[in-house]
């Protein structure tokens, strides 16, 4: 388990995919996403330093709220791509997103002892940019007509975060 | 399998002491000076215990039981032994941490040595220690473990490197 | 390929497998590795089969000298756990004709350069019979320290100490 302030990350476990059917019926948590939603994985076994995609739960009330995880790690570049999505549309604006990234990005530093973290999000996607860069992320591409959704070209941008630049 | 020791028995692990495990996995200060950094999931931790019900001689997992209430303390193992070396890694798990500080740690790391040298065939046990985990160290002396070196930032943990101890014991040398 | 001043490291290729066969049969050549059991013709071609594509998880080359000339082979392993960047290394120069000619020095530098360089581990480490004390002397040039003594460690007729050492980055020379 790893413990912020308001939130706690954990293992997938069977009986969270409910939640995510939930999560992903929401335009709002969709329109967002760079990729189609797929079901809800419950990755078998231990969680690895390739893999390490979690539950994010309310810690006061023990609610599934959303997911955040690393992915693609990679142990010579020492660097990994972080996602996260706030699910539960009574948890956004509160604070649990920018707790949950930074809790996030502690245990990526601190445990995984990764020297990167990068995310990739949507341009027009503000309340999320706004967030990383609260976090600490710096703004370091954009890639223009980066993804093609819904009938029209969205921009993107990437984002990175060194240790020392986490707040 | 049970085998009756002082303060502690060990016996073959089983599928019910998952939910023991999970509990003591969930304790931060017991995986503080444990290699797992990354939750467990329900399903990992039964998986790990069911590992641990077909005992090998590269592979042998126990519960440890406290003697007075027969209750789960901990998880004790032998591991990667071969026939030819028959030096095999030890893993002392103390779970309960309301037990901490009543000799349960030094009894399990004898039981389970003496086990091994006794039942397995064993010649020596080894096994690392954070250097800086003085009440685990201090217990394993207790039972006849001696320092072989240090071994530099061999694990990084909570945002810092920690050097680990190599300790020894040789069959002849517990206490 | 990966190029040092008298040997590089390539990934292991079949062609290799007569030659490692001929080399790891050598009992005089192989008494400070521990290779307890004799190595069939297949073995040797399942062992170069399985590590034609070196990574991360498991790092095997084939040594050779500039000529061409294989001389053995060495790797790095036991890299489970990317949040510690340790590895173990393993080194195993077989042609007893070409020992003492400063091969083993110079392979024991690449493939920790390339450990450090490639990978980007902070510590390599090994351990080595403690009667093996030409190895031993190699280890120590190129900058590995003692950290412990793994007290009858193995058995051969006998029990026996290995030693351990280790190379932290910053530390090759």
């Amino acid at each position: 388990m790893i413990s912020g302030e308001l939130v706690t990350l954990r293992a997938r476990r069977p009986g969270d995919e409910e939640h995510a059917a939930r999560w992903y019926d929401d335009p709002e948590t969709t329109r967002w996403l760079l990729n189609d939603a797929g079901p809800y994985e419950i990755p078998a076994g231990m969680t690895t330093f390739a893999d390490a995609r979690f539950t994010v739960d309310d810690t006061a009330t023990g609610t599934p709220i959303g997911t955040a995880g690393l992915v693609n790690a990679s142990p010579e570049h020492r660097r990994a791509t972080a996602f996260l999505v706030i699910g539960d549309a009574a948890f956004r604006g509160r604070g649990y997103g920018f707790d949950t990234m930074r809790t996030l990005c502690r245990f990526a530093f601190d445990s995984m002892n990764l020297a990167k973290v990068e995310l990739e999000v949507l341009a027009g996607n503000d309340r999320a940019v706004a967030l990383y860069e609260r976090v600490g992320f710096v703004r370091e591409v954009h890639r223009r007509r980066a993804l093609w959704v819904e009938g029209e070209w969205h921009d993107e941008y990437l984002m990175g975060l060194f240790r020392e630049e986490l707040r | 399998m049970r085998y009756v020791a002082d303060l502690v028995t060990l016996r073959s692990p089983e599928p019910g002491d998952a939910e023991h495990h999970a509990r003591w996995f969930a304790d931060p200060e017991v995986t503080r000076t444990l290699a797992l950094r990354y939750p467990l999931s329900p399903d990992a931790v039964a998986q790990r215990v069911a590992e641990g019900t077909r005992p090998s001689f590269a592979d042998r997992r126990f519960t440890v039981l406290a003697n007075d209430t027969g209750a789960a303390v901990g998880y004790t193992a032998l591991k990667g032994a071969t026939p030819e070396n028959r030096d095999a890694e030890l893993d002392v798990v103390l779970g309960e941490r309301s037990l901490w500080g009543r000799g349960y740690g030094t009894a399990a790391t004898r039981a389970t040595c003496r086990y091994g040298f006794d039942r397995v065939g064993l010649h020596r046990v080894h096994l690392w220690a954070l250097a800086d985990d003085a009440r685990a160290v201090r217990a394993y002396e207790r039972a006849g473990f001696v320092t072989e070196g240090r071994a530099r930032d061999r694990i990084f943990k909570d945002g810092r490197w920690h050097d680990c101890l190599l300790m020894g014991l040789l069959a002849g040398e517990l206490r | 390929m990966y190029l040092g001043a008298l040997v590089r490291l390539r990934a292991p290729e079949p062609r290799d497998a007569d030659r490692l066969y001929e080399l790891f049969n050598d009992a005089g050549a192989v008494a400070g590795l521990g290779v307890r059991y004799p190595v069939s013709r297949q073995a040797e071609l399942d062992w170069v089969t399985g590590r034609g594509t070196p990574s991360y998880g498991s790092a095997h080359f084939a040594v050779e000298t500039h000529d061409g000339l294989l001389l053995g082979t060495c790797g790095l392993f036991d890299t489970e756990w990317p949040e510690n960047r340790s590895a173990q290394l393993g080194i195993a120069l077989v042609d007893r004709s070409q020992w003492d000619k400063g091969y083993g020095t110079d392979t024991m530098r690449t493939l920790c350069r390339f450990g450090f360089e490639q990978m980007n581990l902070h510590r390599i480490e090994l351990l080595v019979f403690a009667s093996h004390t030409r190895a031993i002397r190699v280890y120590e040039k190129v900058g590995f320290v003692r950290e412990a003594v793994a007290r009858q460690k193995h058995w051969n007729a006998g029990w026996h100490d290995d030693v351990l050492m280790s190379l932290l980055e910053g530390e090759l020379r």
